[in-house]
């Protein structure tokens, strides 16, 4: 550990936007309303809401605890968090969720994020514009694919990604006040703001022959009863609510640690989470699908095939049927795609945060350096995700980190809580200078209902899923050898993690004994 | 991150929808308790105006109404 004095956050609101930045990701504009949808319409809110209540703001409390009881021994970082709170070998290399995954998570998001950059930049320069669904589809496939040259050369992707991870890494080189802090007090005004005008430009639409945005509202809320008992929709409602508030990445329990344990956590956490949803169920559930809807039709838009071909393609071509001709078009594009950049670079931020509190303060490295190693890294394994993108690596990256291994560092703080540091104790500590005394019952959710929501989660996955995942059943061939590669490639980033973590807690049982010497020989 | 779009559709649901009372009551239920939880906590937060110091290094309390030196 670092002797070092810790950073800290300049300003209680900048904390609470930089926590909703890493919250507010591409998942509330894009997946929220597409989970909607699929799974009951209107219904879905309803186990949503239970879901929010039982699983989502518990865990978000506990993680936010975690963090700021790490902070206060100076562990920025889970594997640190998690030795202080249970005094076992092992706790500390089960840390090592809570550090790699967020990094490969970060990634591949800052992957997409880039993809985002571009469309902010061809939607100023209208270089979509004339083209139909199809033709953007390719566009986006040129440029997403770096051996596709037929619309943009192979290196227009990369050069996105490249500015992509600059801009990250000047802001992480910042620090927490000064970079994260700064980007989260611009940014986060801004993206409300587009959301806002986006929002209103949509719903004052006029009707087409095909659709009209009432007639895709209802397609999102349109309440199907007959769903509400069907298993399926209460994963898929638990599910998203835990992308959305960024449980189980680590990121939360890194931002916590810089705050003292005077500071409140119970009711700063919950605005947060408020935040979130605000920007989830009013911003999202009111931009994409009825603006598509209203284009496409409800019939039209089953040709949509997925999250960015809805965010990406089917909105590049509503932005070129807005009135007001192609200026109009070109503005309102602009604001979409440079909204969802502003929601996913937040959130990167936020995922390499880990990583960086971790090397700075178990290996006294300075924060301009990390900085610069985590972007090197992220150029390096980010150049993966694109070469092989049509290989199926980033899905896979994306399953095991960014969906599955949520889920199992997220049982795994829940059970060190619960039966190593004591649910009770950790209420207290939860308490200590909170705004907002949170009511008992969450007491005994956290203490019963959490473990055991998880625990059905992780053997409900085992029994249906797992088998049929792993062995990649329905995978064309040829893309086995490069799925069964990135999974590795996972496999070494965590043991590299746990050797690292064996080397800084060897570090600081050297450093302790030599202090102890250097503060003898002062003495005498 | 793929998910289908529209898992609905192709189970042969209905190709135009209509705003049924239903449907408005949860889109305008569920965002008002959103906007409502929200507009709570930071109502709450600019209320209280807690003394924000995570260094402990500021001074220790807000300077108190009234006895802020005026300079003059």
């Amino acid at each position: 550990m670092s002797s070092a004095k810790r950073e800290h956050w300049g300003t209680r609101i900048g904390l609470i936007l930089a926590m909703a930045g890493n919250a507010v990701g591409l998942g509330n504009f894009l997946r929220f309303p597409v989970q909607a949808a699929n799974n009951g319409g209107g219904t879905f809110m309803i186990p949503y809401f239970i879901s929010l209540v039982l699983l989502g703001l518990p865990l978000m409390w506990l993680e936010w605890g975690i963090g700021r009881h790490g902070g206060k021994y100076g562990h920025g970082s889970v594997p640190g968090m998690f030795d202080k709170m249970w005094r076992h070998p092992v706790a500390k290399y089960l840390g090592v969720l809570g550090l790699v995954m967020p990094l490969v998570v970060f990634v591949y998001y800052t992957v997409i994020v880039g993809w985002l950059l571009g469309f902010s930049f061809f939607s100023i320069t209208g270089s979509y514009f004339g083209l139909d669904a199809d033709g953007v589809r390719a566009f986006l496939t040129s440029f997403q694919d770096i051996h596709d040259s037929s619309i943009h050369g192979g290196w227009v992707g990369f050069l996105f990604y490249g500015i992509t991870v600059f801009m990250i890494v000047w802001v992480l080189s910042r620090g927490i006040s000064k970079g994260i802090e700064k980007l989260a007090l611009y940014g986060m005004p801004v993206l409300f703001l587009f959301g806002f005008i986006l929002m209103v430009r949509v719903l004052t639409l006029p009707a087409t022959e095909v659709g009209s945005p009432a007639e895709g509202l209802a397609f999102v809320w349109t309440p199907r009863w007959d769903e509400l008992w069907d298993a399926g929709i209460w994963l898929a409602a638990a599910g998203q609510v835990f992308f959305t508030l960024s449980l189980g990445m680590g990121s939360i329990h890194t931002y916590a640690s810089y705050l003292s344990k005077e500071d409140d956590v119970t009711l700063t956490g919950l605005a947060t989470a408020s935040t979130n949803e605000f920007a989830e169920v009013v911003l999202g559930g009111t931009i994409a699908i009825p603006a598509a809807v209203t284009f496409f039709g409800v019939a039209g838009l089953a040709t949509v095939s997925g999250t960015f071909d809805l965010g990406i393609v089917a909105m590049a071509v509503v932005f070129q049927g807005l009135p007001g001709g192609q200026i109009m078009g070109q503005i309102a594009g602009f604001m979409w795609y440079f909204l969802l950049f502003i929601a996913g670079i937040t959130s990167s931020v936020a995922l390499a945060s880990p990583a960086m509190a971790f090397l700075q303060e178990e290996f006294g490295l300075k924060r301009p350096q990390v900085a610069l190693g985590v972007g090197l890294l992220a150029l390096l394994l980010g150049l993966a995700n694109i070469w092989w993108y049509n290989m199926g690596w980033l899905g896979e990256w994306d399953y095991w980190a960014g969906t599955f291994g949520l889920v199992v560092f997220a049982f795994v703080e829940v059970m060190i809580v619960r039966f190593a540091f004591g649910v009770d104790r950790f209420w207290e500590e939860l308490h200590e200078g909170a705004d907002l005394r949170v009511p008992e019952f969450f007491r005994f959710v956290l203490k019963w209902l959490s473990p055991a929501f998880l625990t059905i989660l992780l053997v409900w996955w085992g029994w249906t899923e797992a088998r049929g995942i792993f062995v990649m059943e329905g995978v064309p061939p040829e893309e086995v050898p490069w799925r069964w590669a990135s999974r590795l490639t996972i496999a070494a980033m965590l043991v590299t993690g746990m050797i690292l973590i064996q080397r800084a807690w060897r570090r600081r049982a050297n450093e302790v004994p030599a202090r102890v010497a250097a503060t003898e020989g002062v003495v005498q | 991150m793929n998910v289908p779009v529209l898992m609905l559709l192709q189970e042969a649901a209905p190709t135009r929808f209509e705003l049924t009372a239903g449907a408005l009551a949860f889109m305008l239920v569920s965002m008002a308790a959103v906007t409502a939880l929200a507009g709570w906590c930071f109502s709450q937060i600019l209320k209280g105006r807690r003394h924000f110091d995570p260094d402990g290094t500021g001074p220790a309390h807000s300077p108190v109404p009234g006895k802020v030196e005026s300079g003059r």
